[in-house]
């Protein structure tokens, strides 16, 4: 008769499984019931709370002052939750209702320990606090958020970048636009992003960044100057579409949809003759510019052009044009 | 007639697998709970950065990269409206979606017409994949007031299709969905994330794909998530948290990640154009692309990643039937046939890192032997105890524990599940995962392994494909089952 294992060697297995069943059908019901009280709880403090916040979002002149009075005179449970509910209204609030929120967060005691929580040694806390602080703009904010903009965790260096998108300031730009390198460990959608929101501000410094020597700070300003608008920058954009790097010609391309000028037409459609992604893009670019400007160049397409770029100009099936 | 032949080769089998056997089996299921393990680990990350994460600053974002939805549809009338509108209005800021109507025999065209006053789009078809379909007309919203392309072809199949769309395709990165499919709203961000937070590197991402059936849809969107009312489908829950989410979590995490679910996949569209597209041959066709992205990678020795992205982006109809269930177990092990052994020369082979090492290893091993290794146990242990070759309390030793130490590594899925994203929040909804938990042991495996047995033997013996036949009946507004299943 055969026994495949040692009988005690399946005991052991048997009962370390059953054991560890046990403990995971306890963990499984611990977690749920733990979280389903927190949750009431929030629901309870919310419900005796939120009023109290919604009144400082509409409080004009003095009437805040009021308000904040009342927040300070809270136990602290109740200061911490106000805290909390006020700074997650805050990403969904701009204008004077910001401003009074933020209050209720300083008057709840968030700030301080935001500011210190820029200290901790956890890079996940640094990156909530610059978070934080980006939202609470307290005093001091911007210094400290261009020190985690150098963090040495890029974590954090992306989320202080991120968050100094909304300080309207060119020590910030210049931050950003630093994190526009390809060494700054910080992605390009976050570090553009954050200079669109600085809006007219980061013009000239994006008009210089276009001819920066490094590719990913030439590419991060091409996308964004078009948004921009910025003042000079169409002249630089010619030039990027000759540029040795493809996604800094593509950019410069689709920035040019914004900006038009006539300059491009040429580099324009050279781009559209190789096809590809680029030459859609390029193709993409003329289709937006004035007619009269791109009437020859459209037409070249439409004999010379593969099939791709063809349709990115809006040009028809040559059968259907038949 | 004697039986001492059966009993003596019984023996000499036992006596040869002995160990084997007890390895592959504790080897099998220790390598899911540690791929669980990894994961947790992973979401605890994840979670934990949550406050930090920045979508919504990426939903505002003008320079965010473009999103091409390319959704293959075939007879699709009852949800092809809701369908559209829901992609349509998902919160991302730039992109089209491409439907394409696989040559349905029922009203889907008509009903995008109607909805969206197409007209005829003649402009030029850059034909950079080649496609087997022929195209009867490409259609758009008139005046480009909806990023909406329809392109109404023969039919084809689902991956030609998609290469259809592939093809008219606009923007940077493209992501397949299927038409039954319910998208959460921050799906497309949540997927694209890698993408913008290392766009020179990550080429391709999954989304996790969850069940649907008989949660609450409103409009498109899930509005209350409910377990399963068939305790076939609760089991599919659980399979689906242990083996989607939990394993393919793991497998990104420890960059060797082969297999993206078709339902929800999305790719930079220069490197999907540059591999081919979907193989319009594969049963398998979203685990071979994957593999093909994998193998392009590699070979190329380029420094791009696959990437699997946790939350939950995608809601599916599972099948609710037997009969429904048992054709997509044997199409999917079918597919896994196909593609491991058309990529046979990576396994084991250094040249292809971790994929070649670990990955497809653990794929032949305790994914495609599996069904083999369980049947052979069903039948071979019963027999050894009728012939008196197998002690009688050893082999319901081994039985119970084989079931228990299977159960545990189930249930650690759902202890995860609780501790992350805990979307089944009723109490009641916890009881029948854990039923499911249970019940997936009884009947449930042992079916799903001899319809995978099915599917593999039809691969090795070269049967044609039959797809069945699809019946839906859309999604209920006021939840219920909704019927039908991607079977096609």
């Amino acid at each position: 008769m055969i026994t495949p294992l040692p009988a005690e060697f399946l005991w052991v297995v048997l009962i370390a499984s059953s054991a560890l069943i046990v403990g995971s059908l306890a963990a499984l019901l611990l977690q749920r019931t733990r979280r389903h009280a927190r949750a009431r709880r929030r629901e309870a403090l919310d419900a005796q709370l939120r009023p109290l916040v919604l009144e400082a979002t509409v409080a004009e002149g003095d009437e805040i002052d009021d308000v904040l009075e009342r927040v300070r005179a809270l136990a602290r449970v109740e200061r911490e939750h106000i805290g909390r509910t006020a700074y997650q209204m805050l990403r969904d609030i701009t204008g004077e209702a910001a401003t009074n929120l933020r209050a209720v967060a300083d008057a709840a005691g968030l700030v301080p320990r935001v500011v210190a929580d820029t200290r901790s040694r956890d890079a996940v806390i640094r990156a909530d606090a610059a978070e934080a602080l980006g939202l609470l703009a307290p005093e001091g904010a911007l210094e400290r958020l261009r020190e985690l903009a150098r963090d040495p965790s890029p974590e954090v260096r992306t989320v202080a970048v991120r968050a100094l998108g909304g300080f309207d300031d060119d020590a910030a730009v210049r931050s950003i636009v630093a994190a526009l390198a390809a060494d700054s460990g910080v992605p390009a959608t976050v570090a553009t992003t954050a200079l669109l929101q600085q809006g007219w501000a980061a013009g000239d410094r994006v008009r210089l960044a276009l001819e920066d020597e490094d590719p990913s700070v030439r590419r991060g300003a091409a996308r964004v100057a078009g948004i921009l608008q910025a003042p000079g920058s169409a002249e630089r954009l010619v030039a990027l579409v000759d540029d040795p790097l493809e996604s800094v010609r593509i950019a410069a391309m689709r920035s040019l949809e914004r900006v038009p000028s006539r300059d491009a037409v040429g580099p324009l459609v050279r781009a559209a003759l190789e096809g590809g992604v680029l030459g859609e893009a390029a193709a993409t670019t003329l289709l937006a510019m004035p007619g009269a400007w791109t009437r020859e160049a459209i037409a070249r397409i439409d004999h010379e052009a593969e099939p791709g770029v063809r349709r990115a100009a809006g040009l028809r099936r040559k059968e259907a044009a038949a | 007639m004697s039986w001492d032949w059966l009993r003596e080769a019984l023996t000499t089998f036992f006596a040869v697998t002995m160990w084997p056997t007890g390895i592959y089996f504790l080897l099998a299921n220790t390598a899911m709970l540690v791929l669980i393990v990894i994961a947790a680990r992973h979401f605890s990350r994840y979670l934990r950065r949550s406050e930090h994460r920045g979508e919504d600053a990426m939903a505002g974002s003008p320079v965010s990269l473009g999103v091409s939805v390319i959704m293959p549809a075939y007879n699709e009338e009852a949800v092809i409206r809701t369908s559209v509108r829901s992609v349509l209005d998902l919160r991302y800021p730039d992109h089209e979606v491409i439907v394409v109507n696989d040559g349905s025999a029922d009203a889907t065209m008509q009903v995008l017409k109607d909805a969206y006053g197409l007209v005829l789009d003649d402009r030029d078809v850059p034909g950079r994949i080649p496609v087997r379909g022929t195209i009867r007309g490409i259609w758009r919203a008139p005046d480009g007031a909806v990023p909406l392309t329809v392109v109404d072809k023969e039919n084809s199949g689902r991956s030609d299709s998609v290469n259809v769309g592939l093809d008219l395709a606009s923007k940077d990165l493209v992501v397949m969905v299927d038409a039954d499919s319910i998208l959460e709203p921050d799906s497309l961000l949540s997927v694209s994330k890698p993408f913008a937070d290392d766009p020179e590197r990550v080429v391709a991402t999954g989304g996790v794909v969850r069940i649907v059936n008989n949660s609450r849809v409103q409009g498109g969107r899930i509005v209350d998530v409910r377990m399963p009312k068939q305790t076939i489908a609760r089991i599919q829950v659980v399979e689906y948290l242990r083996a989607f989410l939990l394993g393919r979590t793991a497998w990104s995490d420890l960059g060797a990640l082969i297999l993206i679910s078709g339902a929800f996949g999305m790719f930079r569209r220069d490197v999907l154009i540059d591999v081919g597209g979907l193989d319009p041959d594969s049963i398998g066709e979203d685990f071979e692309l994957v593999m093909r992205i994998q193998k392009w990678i590699k070979e190329g020795k380029r420094d791009l990643r696959v990437e699997f992205v946790a939350e939950p982006v995608s809601w599916t109809e599972c099948p609710s039937t037997v009969k429904v269930l048992a054709r997509q177990r044997r199409r999917w092990h079918r597919g896994l046939w196909e593609v491991l052994w058309g990529y046979r020369a990576m396994l084991l082979n250094p040249k292809y890192g971790k994929v070649g090492m670990v990955a497809l290893p653990y794929y032949w091993l305790f994914e495609l032997f599996a069904p083999l290794v369980e049947i052979a146990g069903i039948i071979l242990v019963p027999l050894g105890l009728l012939l008196g070759v197998v002690d009688p309390a050893f082999a319901i030793l081994l039985i119970v524990v084989s079931y228990v130490y299977g159960t545990l590594v189930t249930l650690a899925a759902v202890v995860v599940e609780e501790s992350s994203f805990h979307r089944y929040e009723r109490w009641s909804d916890l009881g029948a995962t854990l039923w499911a938990v249970i019940a997936e042991n009884f009947g449930y495996r042992q079916l799903t392994a001899i319809w995978r047995l099915q599917g593999w033997w039809a691969g090795l013996t070269n049967q044609k494909q039959v797809w069945g036949e699809m019946t839906r009946a859309g999604f209920s507004e006021e939840a219920d089952e909704p019927t039908g299943t991607p079977a096609r």
